[in-house]
């Protein structure tokens, strides 16, 4: 059912000269099954980290994640990243990518050309299967990630900021399309961003990392489904901008005060 | 500069390239000519004219076997025959060296250890001017063919191991975790992500050894060899036959040329994953 | 790395940066992380050189297998590294001259020298001038392709036949050899300048010839003195070999000399020093190119 509960989780990197950096400081939440949870904080945040010690590819200094109960003691298919960079296999075609985690389950090849296919009709590229990496967009790329991912069944997807450096209207196509495939497909997502209106628009509950520490947890009520009016409304811009004053007093020196910050980001009515 | 279009002036470039081999080729009939006529060194043109060149394979048929009657068809089996030795040297040289190179770097990428205790003595050896080990070679295997394919053979590992340690090195951490987030074990890493990823590097340094890879040839069957291309040219040179010489020397450029053609052509094949630029 | 226990120590509040967290706290714990980092840091220097040292072992050990003929132990070869350089008796013997390796050094060390400063001077002059003007590009790109696919040791007999076996021999296959290099390398240089430069430079009123001196050859620096660095590490080896098909003294003729007799410490000890010279050429082109590249930022030098 993959439930995901964060335990007083610290992560401090070792740097040549500066000694230990926590990028991550007793960090705890717990996170129910089958919740769109957004991660919002600034660069250098601490939001990678966090995911990558999800995702089993850091060692958790002190703390820990249990998924479903157990101790996280390395990747695995049942968690699907989408990383930050493009990472694709450039040497292979896109349906050879979309491939690759059912080779490694060791699915006989017929089968898993079938459903590599199914999957890129799923996120719209099944007219590139042959193409390679090199041929697509950017946002086709990241839709490719994505169908690699699905491909694989994960109870979890783990996002880092997915669609970070794609333009305005792309990012919110490919936002509904993800909204659509949870829909049908639902899934514990963790989805890291930067931008409070991503955060808001898809999410259940919105994280914010600051400085490596959880410094707000709020659930977030629009209704859904979601559609790209909503963007547009009152209640979406009083969340944005609570969102955002929240942010920038992260930024500021001073110890952050959280009196004024809402509870909970209101429903729309 | 900015006044004339592109297709014309790539037009134009065109002329003055097929200008300047007309005029190679003519340069080089009037200086044989000259010399000819003027400076002939016990018996031998300096410089023989383009149809002697053509000439000389007939003469080649001495190669075949003692008392061999001269004729155009035995100097051509002659011709082909020292080909092949050559190639075989030169082709089995590389081959061994680039596999025996990839596998030993993919094994040093593999342990920290390994590749940290190898590379002081790998750098070591790899200082050394690569032609000046010929003779080294030569005192193991006594100019035997498999003495200069060993020789090849080292060459193109030494160059081969190092530029794959490298390429492993630089492939991008974000490839390899996410073959491990969808489940892919560490040699199955190896296989599906780090040796594919490694291909353009390795083709580049192949690239390099090929391009010295005559030279290296021409330096072992200099040294010793009883037969191939090399041991033809520098009996030549002996004997002062230079239209053989020229002969050895033309047809080693069109080999030259087309191996690398074909190596182009496969190369480009096998990496045109790779974004161009 | 893995770090279990250095959080329990560390302050609530976020700055932890500049922190020591060796140095209070839990002595032992402290101290074993020390030593990780420490060695961690001295195992890249100190592993290679261990490297070396098993190296050296198995070629002592080989060679009182294999032989003084296959490999001649490292103890009987150390001395005469220096002694060779004066007199050795063997090479006496062969003609090679009654003061042992030094005279063939110095001879392979000048054609080599001359022959690379020639084809530098060459290579440089006929590469700008093929990236200047299109006419002499248009001109010399076919015979620079067809030079490129001749193996400069293929041109050996031809300058000794022309030449006798004498120095302009060597020097002209060095020359041949480093010139086909840096023509071929500083035209590509040129042609991959990014001509954005060359329009910023253009839209501000620049001449052509001011963008060739001012922006083109700069930019080609780098890429041009490692052509150089790759031409000079090549012209020993074609130097040594051309050598062996003709010529009065050199490392060639040494090894022309002594492969006959077996007599592999010689060869060793030669090819040891022709190294020590490649080495020491390369490191003056190195700090060259490191003095006329300050600008660049240092990862792309
Ligand atoms: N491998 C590492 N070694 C040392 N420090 C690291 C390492 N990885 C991350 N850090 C540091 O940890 C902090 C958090 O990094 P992280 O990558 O999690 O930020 P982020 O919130 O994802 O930022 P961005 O939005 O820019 O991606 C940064 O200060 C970074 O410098
Ligand atoms: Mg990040």
């Amino acid at each position: 059912m993959s439930e995901i509960t964060i335990e007083h989780l610290s992560v401090s990197f070792t740097r040549r000269r500066a000694g230990a950096f926590a990028a991550l400081q007793d960090v705890s939440a717990h996170i129910t099954p089958q919740t769109f949870v957004a991660i919002l904080g600034l660069s250098g945040s601490g939001k990678t980290t966090l995911l990558n010690v999800v995702a089993g590819l850091l060692q958790p200094t002190s703390g820990r994640v249990l998924l479903d109960g157990r101790p996280i003691t390395g990747p695995g298919s049942d968690r699907g990243v989408v990383f930050q960079q493009d990472a694709l296999f450039m040497w292979r075609s896109v349906v050879k990518n979309v491939e690759y985690g059912l080779e490694v389950k060791g699915m006989p090849r017929a089968q898993r050309r079938a459903l590599a296919e199914h999957w890129l009709t799923v996120v719209g590229l099944k007219d590139f299967a042959h193409f390679f990496p090199k041929e697509l967009s950017g946002g086709m790329k990241k839709r490719c990630q994505l169908a690699m991912v699905l491909a694989n069944e994960p109870t979890t997807l783990l996002m880092d900021e997915p669609y970070g450096a794609l333009d305005y209207v792309t990012k919110c196509q490919l936002q509904d399309e993800l909204l659509a495939l949870l829909h049908t497909t639902p899934k514990t997502t963790l989805f890291v961003t930067h931008d409070i209106e991503e955060a808001l628009y898809l999410s259940d509950r919105v994280l914010i990392l600051s400085r490596g520490r959880l410094i707000a947890d709020m659930p977030v009520t629009f209704d859904s489904p979601r559609t790209n009016d909503l963007r547009l409304s009152p209640e979406f811009a009083i969340a944005k901008q609570r969102l955002w004053r929240s942010l920038d007093g992260a930024t500021q020196q001073r110890p952050l005060s959280l009196t004024g910050l809402p509870a909970s980001i209101p429903e729309q009515p | 500069m900015l006044a004339t279009s592109r297709p014309h002036r790539q037009r134009r470039a065109l002329t003055y390239h097929i200008a300047s081999l007309v005029a190679l080729l003519a340069f080089w009939w009037l200086l044989s000519y000259y010399t000819n006529s003027a400076h002939i060194i016990h018996g031998a043109s300096a410089l023989p004219s383009p149809l002697s060149v053509l000439n000389a394979i007939a003469g080649l048929s001495v190669f075949l076997a003692p008392g061999t009657p001269t004729t155009l068809a035995h100097g051509l089996a002659a011709l082909w025959q020292n080909t092949l030795v050559s190639a075989e040297r030169l082709l089995g040289g590389v081959l061994l060296g680039a596999a025996i190179g990839i596998t030993a770097g993919l094994l040093l990428a593999w342990s920290k250890l390994v590749r940290l205790l190898v590379q002081g003595p790998v750098l070591l050896v790899r200082t050394i001017p690569l032609m000046a080990l010929v003779p080294l070679f030569l005192a193991w295997w006594g100019g035997t063919s498999f003495g200069i394919l060993a020789f090849i053979a080292f060459a193109v590992f030494s160059v081969v191991v190092i530029s794959t340690v490298e390429a492993a090195g630089n492939v991008p951490p974000e490839l390899v975790n996410l073959a491990r987030t969808l489940g892919a074990a560490r040699f199955r890493i190896y296989r599906t992500v780090i040796l594919p990823a490694i291909v353009p590097a390795v083709i580049g340094g192949l690239r390099v050894v090929i391009g010295i890879g005559w030279a290296l040839l021409l330096a072992g069957e200099y040294l010793g060899a009883q037969n191939g291309l090399g041991h033809v040219l520098i009996m030549a040179e002996d004997y002062l036959y230079t239209a053989r010489m020229a002969l050895i020397v033309v047809m080693i450029m069109v080999y030259t040329f087309v191996l690398d053609r074909l190596f182009t052509l496969a190369a480009d094949w096998i990496t045109r994953w790779m974004p161009k630029d | 790395m893995k770090m279990n226990t250095s959080t329990t120590r560390m302050p609530p509040k976020g700055r932890v940066a500049e922190h020591n967290t060796d140095a209070v706290g839990a002595p032992g714990i402290g101290s074993r992380l020390a030593i990780a980092r420490y060695w961690a840091r001295a195992e890249t220097k100190v592993l290679p050189l261990v490297g070396v040292l098993i190296f050296l072992g198995l070629w002592q050990t080989l060679a009182s297998v294999l032989g003084p003929y296959k490999l001649p132990a490292l103890t009987s070869l150390w001395p005469q590294v220096v002694t060779d350089l004066w007199k050795n008796r063997l090479l006496e013997a062969q003609g090679g001259g009654s003061h042992g390796l030094a005279p063939d050094i110095v001879y392979t060390i000048e054609s080599t020298l001359s022959g690379g400063a020639l084809g530098v001077c060459l290579g440089l002059f006929v590469g700008l001038a093929m990236g200047r003007s299109y006419i002499v590009r248009g001109w010399l790109e076919w015979p620079i392709q067809l030079g490129r696919t001749i193996p400069p040791l293929a041109i050996i007999p031809f300058l000794v036949i022309w030449f006798g076996p004498a120095r302009s021999a060597q020097v002209g296959v060095v020359l041949f050899s480093t010139t086909v290099v840096v023509v071929v390398t500083t035209t590509a240089a040129i042609r991959n300048v990014d001509p954005i430069y060359s329009r910023r430079a253009l839209t501000l009123g620049a001449s052509s010839n001011r963008i060739f001196a001012t922006i083109i050859l700069p930019a080609i620096v780098p890429e041009v003195l490692a052509g150089i660095r790759v031409a000079i590490g090549l012209a020993w080896g074609v130097e040594v070999v051309s050598e062996y098909a003709g010529a009065p003294a050199g490392m060639g003729t040494v090894f022309e000399k002594m492969i006959p007799y077996e007599a592999l410490a010689v060869i060793i000890v030669a090819i040891f020093w022709v190294t020590v010279m490649a080495v020491l050429v390369d490191l003056l082109i190195v700090l060259t190119r490191r003095r006329l590249t300050r600008w660049m930022p240092r990862a792309s030098r």
